[in-house]
């Protein structure tokens, strides 16, 4: 049924951008090479060539004996990013397609027995159609990464996906289906409908429900703010929030969250930044999470009952061979994408030193867990080559025991790679 | 040739009487911003180079601005294509592919070489600074107003500036930024071969902004504005939901 309404909207974006493109054909211009004119001159293409190695060191710990959660230890890939973009008056089309080609080796637990996976993929992560209905209302449909707030954390005003993906810059987020409305009485205000009708590239979501929105923004001097209203399908309301000012010019002040009445719980994230003359930035933000887990281990917060009994139903007294082991934990469906803050208190502290000689881009950043006081450290170095290529490098070193949240899945993750732009 | 009969007749319209003689130091700021961007709506373009030791960078951004807000983009070299600049009223808002979401960030940030973000944003130096006159000087034989320019308050890019406006263009020409504690540490040179038609009468807009580096490297930033083009913008092209990603 979404599908069908998804369709609908698509066609009618589209006869209605063509009909207000084709009030601006020449008089007298045939309508193919009116058409055939306006593409070429208006398609804007971008691309990125990225490649990449990525090394982890799996550690063992209750919450992944044996790596049951089958985490690699290498991964090298290829990924092919283009953008396309197509003004055509009124209507705005935008395609981002993406073939990736990798190859994943594993050395721990019981994968270590399965053969190294070489395999390749072909989609389109983000694609857009947006009609501007008059200069204050417009309406899109498509799948988006539809991100907003000034928090480098995680976005808990988010009703939508929370996680902002700035831990791994060098991987993209995946794409949602969206249908939205923005109207902009006033460059104060705005007001945007949003309703998310599939969970799209996220295959991460479990028990994705449809989600709609009401987000209304406010700009004033120095400062913003916007309230997000939320309902997911058969579920109770939540209402996000985030906003921030400039208390002087090199310091900015922020706050974003979320009140859920489903899980009674507030989730606040307060941060500040602040600029130095050379132009490096200093960080800080602290996020509770309203319904997060103390127990100990952090299995205990990850792992549902129902899923360590299936686990267990499954695999003890197991005894078929190695492959028909891994079959069986691949079945299980398992999902090491899940641990992130899943506890009550976090800490951030962020400094970046950008354009260093107008090429070196370096980043220092220290997320701690202050509940079991488990951290991971993550440095970034970008090194602008030439006008084409950058060279990067992501460093992660996970610190705390095996039955803390950043101790129980890995020693360390190094991605070091090659980005290619034209 | 052009160039210098627009300069000359732009020079006479302020021949008449009232005009730079009888104005405030305020007067004459809100003047000179007037060629530094804060129009009803305007576009250009911008090329910076930056030349640091032996190492030439560039980039080319397409500038929309409204008042004091703006909106950029970034058309070349490809490695920065697509980075975008989201100014709205004092907030700016930075965004480039691959990146999730635009993030708020400071006027102070850097773009290239010793330009930062604030220096292609339209200044108001009328509103945010006051002046206090000091001895007139000549810049490049040119006889210029000299200001000492100090913030109001702390939400400006520079705490504090020694700025030299033409006496008979009635444009900044020189700029001396210092920091908190006193130090010089940046000058910038002004050029205004753009004009652009403001009710009917003939402006001068900024054409080159070129920044030194004063306190350690002398290093050369060089902003070349180009294709100034006055249009009405609408509030669409400042509203950050709908910035293109």
């Amino acid at each position: 049924m979404i599908k069908k309404y998804l369709i609908i909207s698509i066609v009618f974006l589209m006869a209605a951008g063509f009909c207000s493109a084709s009030t601006q054909t020449p008089e007298g211009t045939p309508d193919g090479a009116g058409w055939f004119r306006t593409l070429t001159d208006e398609l804007d293409f971008r691309a990125d060539i990225v490649g990449y190695a990525l090394f982890q060191d799996v550690e063992e710990s209750g919450l992944n004996p044996y790596n049951i959660l089958g985490i690699p230890n290498r991964r090298l890939g290829v990924e092919l990013r283009p953008d396309f973009y197509l003004p055509l008056n009124r209507l705005e089309l935008e395609l981002k397609p993406r073939a990736t080609l990798y190859h994943t080796t594993w050395d721990d637990g019981v994968y270590q027995y399965k053969d190294d996976v070489s395999d390749s993929d072909l989609y389109v992560n983000e694609w857009l159609a947006k009609l501007r209905i008059a200069d204050a209302l417009f309406i899109s449909v498509g799948r988006e990464n539809l991100q907003w707030g000034p928090s480098y954390l995680l976005s808990p005003s988010n009703p939508f996906y929370q996680d902002n993906g700035r831990n791994n810059p060098s991987l993209e987020l995946p794409g949602l289906d969206y249908l939205r409305a923005v109207w902009i009485p006033s460059l104060t205000w705005s007001l945007s409908g949003i309703a998310n009708i599939g969970k799209g590239r996220a295959n991460g979501i479990r028990d994705f429900k449809n989600t709609y929105a009401l987000k209304l923004d406010f700009t004033g001097d120095e400062k913003y703010f916007s309230l997000i209203g939320a309902c997911r399908e058969n579920e109770k309301a939540e209402v996000g929030f985030f906003g921030g000012m400039t208390l002087a010019d090199p310091l900015l002040v922020y706050a974003e969250g979320s009140v859920s009445a489903e899980e009674d719980a507030v989730d606040i994230l307060v941060g500040g930044a602040y600029t130095l003359t050379d132009g490096s930035t200093v960080t800080l933000e602290y996020f509770h999470h309203g319904d997060g887990c103390t127990k100990e281990p952090i299995e205990q917060c990850l792992v549902s009952e129902s899923l360590y009994q299936e686990i267990m139903d499954r695999l003890s007294d197991f005894d078929g061979t190695t492959d028909q082991l891994i079959d069986e934990i691949d079945g299980l469906d398992l999902d090491n994408h899940a641990v992130s803050f899943v506890r009550k208190n976090y800490l951030l502290i962020q400094y970046v030193k950008p354009r260093i000689w107008d090429t070196l881009t370096l980043t220092a950043r220290w997320i701690c867990d202050l509940d079991d006081t488990s951290s991971r450290a993550i440095g970034m170095v970008n090194y602008e080559l030439n006008n084409y290529f950058e060279i990067f490098a992501v460093g992660n070193l996970y610190l705390g025991d095996s039955d803390t949240e950043y101790g129980s899945l890995l020693n360390h993750l190094v991605t070091v790679g090659l980005t290619c732009s034209f | 040739m052009i160039n210098r009969l627009c300069l000359f007749l732009i020079g006479l319209s302020f021949l008449w009487p009232g005009s730079a003689a009888a104005l405030t130091p305020q007067e004459i700021l809100q003047i000179a911003d007037q060629s530094r961007g804060n129009l009803a709506g305007i576009t250009w373009t911008v090329e910076i180079s930056s030349a640091k030791k032996k190492k030439t960078s560039a980039m080319t951004i397409s500038v929309k601005a409204r008042g004091f807000d703006i909106a950029t983009e970034n058309l070349a070299p490809p490695k920065y294509k697509g980075n975008k600049l989201l100014m709205l009223k004092g907030s700016m808002w930075f965004y480039k592919p691959g990146l999730s979401k635009p993030v708020p960030i400071s006027r102070r940030q850097k773009l290239l070489g010793n330009a930062v973000y604030g220096d292609i944003a339209a200044t108001n130096y009328a509103a945010d600074y006051t002046a206090s006159p000091l001895p007139d000087e000549a810049i490049n034989d040119e006889p210029c107003y000299k200001f000492d320019l100090k913030s109001k308050n702390k939400k400006s890019t520079y705490n504090r500036i020694v700025y030299c406006i033409s006496k008979e263009r009635l444009v900044g020409v020189k700029a001396d930024y210092y920091t908190v504690s006193g130090k010089k540490f940046k000058t910038a040179f002004m050029e205004y071969e753009n004009t652009v038609v403001i009710d009917g009468h003939l402006k001068p807009f900024i054409s080159s902004l070129v920044i030194y580096d004063e306190l350690m490297s002398r290093d050369i930033t060089t902003l070349s504005l180009t294709d100034p083009g006055l249009k009405a913008l609408p509030d669409y092209l400042f509203n950050l939901n709908l910035l293109r990603r």
